[in-house]
């Protein structure tokens, strides 16, 4: 039985799948879909004078395997700015996404290392497909 | 006969239970988790010395806790000043048997509503409650169906802000939800209509609260709410912040603060702001923060919807309500949480006579099976109707892009802005030039020998002939094109001129948005 990580529509499911000799896989269960943790939310106002307001949202907590980099909308790869093994900031530019002729930048939602990269420059992506794993 | 003594003694001394709420050694516990209490709450939400409160001395009547006294029923309500302006407010104070919402408690706080109804004056409720007194059985429920009636009653009529200071959960979640705007801490606070215990019992899912019920998760996720606050007193200091920019009722207009001259200074970094390569997408962050009074932007659901953005400013004094595409995500285009997020913006400025301003970059909307799936046709169509049916002075500014239905979404002259200015970069055609050529040439580029670099040419020539602002200026459709630099001033002198707009149309109960 190998477990995979499959997204769809923007939700992560764990799947088991067993390899039966020669054959194709067979077994298929979704899990209860995992999701991928909600990005930090920032502080809306203006800080009030006197109180320190400056205080970093609770890191959400992470997903097994790492944080999965989801895009956001349908396009094309653009152009990848980062190698795996790369330590990346939080914000930190990861790829830019070509769509409805605008560039679309993809940013790290966490300071990290780039696990692995799921896609190349030049391929058609959806919307919900994960493109960069970061550990 | 001098008063005797012992009737003052009882005066203060009920006064002094009551403002004890469920105890010192209660109150004492939420101090050390940094909570402030009901009362603190709002001597922080208003002018210090200001609040009038109104029923102090009320108690339960719930059958069977007779014994028992419940100050105030659990919750503190009354009028007190905000920026030297009154507005009500109720607190309810979770020490008194939970915040639980009894019938008395609920009539406290439909009497505090009417008086804001009569009065003209905004609402501020503050939720940190168990939920129904479960004593009471049936009258604890008539008593949220009483205070939803009035939130309904009350909407576009005042202004209704909740801070979901506690626990709000399942039908209590409906008030703040019928109010305008939302605020959340992100301590102690969780809001939802079925906790992780019930979604797991009713459907074997496990649902942690941090992925529904927290402040991060509705300002993000679901986007229930509009502003985080990191504790009660953040919180309160958003709630006034908005009130500073918001009228006390639906018959003012808003604290516009009209200098006797207005200042015209060329911004010539605002011409920096747009990036010279036209698929790099420009940050409106900066256009708005360029634009406004002091820079200051109170951004309203910021981490919801990114792609477009929305929130209260001043220019040259005058309030008005910012709506602008932001190209740096899902290229500024228009999907179903961005034009339900625009069109619930729009409709309140319009109830409370805020000027519009619309900043357009807009490739479309957003394409994708999801989308039409999720029912863009319906959700986009709310913007379209939000703008046509306000009547507020309405200006719109086309900095790049305008495409297609999206620019009619984004407040074209058709839909009644009364002006529109164009940045020379603005292109305003019915598509984008690569896919127009693909249908307007299709056999041209057939026929052609080397159809990518004729491709490119029509291109070209498209973008000169039909994606500049001067097409559309030369029919009419735009009021002036103007540089980047001139932004600020053009539109300072063009809401001077719009805040004696009159616009009545034929009475009717109300327009049908589709919902």
């Amino acid at each position: 039985m190998k477990m995979l990580k499959i997204t769809l529509q923007g939700k992560m499911y764990e799947v088991g799948v067993e390899v039966i000799d020669g054959a194709a896989p067979v077994a298929y269960a979704p899990a209860a879909p995992v999701y991928a943790a909600p990005a930090p939310a920032v502080v809306v106002a203006p800080p009030p004078a006197p109180a320190p307001v400056a205080v970093a949202a609770p890191a959400p907590a992470p997903v097994a395997g790492g944080h999965a980099v989801i895009s956001p909308m349908p396009g094309l790869v653009f152009k990848i700015g980062v190698i795996i093994g790369q330590q990346v900031a939080q914000d930190q530019e990861l790829l830019v996404l070509e769509a409805m002729k605008m560039e679309s930048p993809v940013y790290a939602p966490y300071a990290g290392t780039v696990a692995s990269i799921l896609v190349k420059q030049g391929d058609a992506v959806s919307e919900g497909q994960v493109l960069i794993q970061l550990s | 006969m001098a008063l005797r003594n012992e009737l003052l003694d009882e005066l203060l001394a009920r006064r002094k239970e009551a403002s004890e709420g469920g105890g010192l050694e209660k109150l004492e516990k939420r101090r050390l988790k940094g909570l402030l209490n009901a009362r603190e709450r709002l001597d922080e939400l208003y002018d210090a010395g200001s609040f009038q409160e109104s029923g102090m001395h009320v108690n339960h009547d719930t059958t069977g806790m007779e014994g028992k006294h419940l100050p105030g029923d659990g919750v503190v309500t009354g009028i007190g000043n905000v920026g030297g302006r009154p507005i009500a407010a109720f607190s309810q104070d979770f020490t008194v048997s939970g915040g639980s919402l009894g019938r008395m408690h609920s009539q406290k706080i439909c009497d505090m509503m009417e008086t804001a109804a009569n009065l003209g004056i905004p609402v501020v409720a503050i939720n940190d409650s168990g939920g129904a007194r479960i004593q009471e059985g049936v009258h604890s429920l008539s008593g949220y169906g009483r205070v939803f009636f009035r939130n309904v009653q009350l909407s576009g009529l005042v202004p209704q802000i909740a801070i979901i200071a506690g626990p709000c959960a399942g039908g209590a979640a409906y008030s703040p939800a019928l109010m305008d705007f939302l605020i959340m801490t992100r301590k102690g606070a969780q809001m939802f209509i079925c906790g992780p215990d019930v979604i797991k019992a009713a459907t074997g899912q496990e649902a942690p609260i941090e992925l529904f019920g927290t402040a991060d998760a509705h300002a993000s996720v679901s986007g229930n709410i509009h502003f985080v606050a990191d504790d009660d007193r953040q919180a309160l200091d958003i709630a006034r912040k908005l009130l500073s920019y918001l009228p006390l009722n639906n018959m003012q207009d808003p604290p516009h603060r009209i200098p006797d001259e207005i200042s015209l200074i060329s911004d010539e970094g605002m011409n920096e702001v747009v990036p010279a390569e036209i698929k790099t997408p420009l940050d409106v962050a900066k256009v708005i923060a360029r634009m406004v009074d002091g820079g200051e932007f109170l951004e309203v659901q910021r981490d919801f919807a990114k792609n477009i953005v929305v929130g209260f400013a001043r220019i040259e004094g005058m309030v008005i309500g910012i709506v602008a595409n932001q190209p740096m995500v899902k290229a500024g285009t228009l999907d179903v949480d961005s034009s339900d997020k625009g069109a619930r913006f729009i409709r309140f400025c319009n109830a409370f006579n805020v000027p519009i301003v619309s900043l357009v970059d807009i490739p479309g909307f957003m394409p994708g099976l999801a989308q039409e799936r999720g029912g863009i046709i319906r959700h986009g169509a709310k913007m379209l109707f939000s703008y046509a049916a306000a009547t507020v002075p309405k200006i719109t500014v086309i900095l790049r892009k305008a495409y297609g239905g999206a620019y009619l979404a984004m407040c074209s002259k058709d839909m009644g802005a009364d002006v529109v200015y164009a940045w020379p970069t603005a292109e305003i055609a019915v598509m984008g030039a690569e896919g127009a050529v693909q249908v307007v040439y299709k056999r041209e580029l057939e026929a052609a020998a080397d159809p990518k670099a004729r491709a490119a040419e029509l291109i070209d020539q498209y973008r000169r002939d039909f994606a500049s602002p001067y097409q559309a200026a030369e029919h009419g459709m735009i009021t002036d094109v103007i540089a980047p630099s001139e932004t600020r001033n053009k539109v300072a002198m063009a809401l001077r001129v719009l805040l004696t707009k009159r616009l009545t149309r034929p009475p009717k109960k109300h327009g049908l948005i589709p919902l």
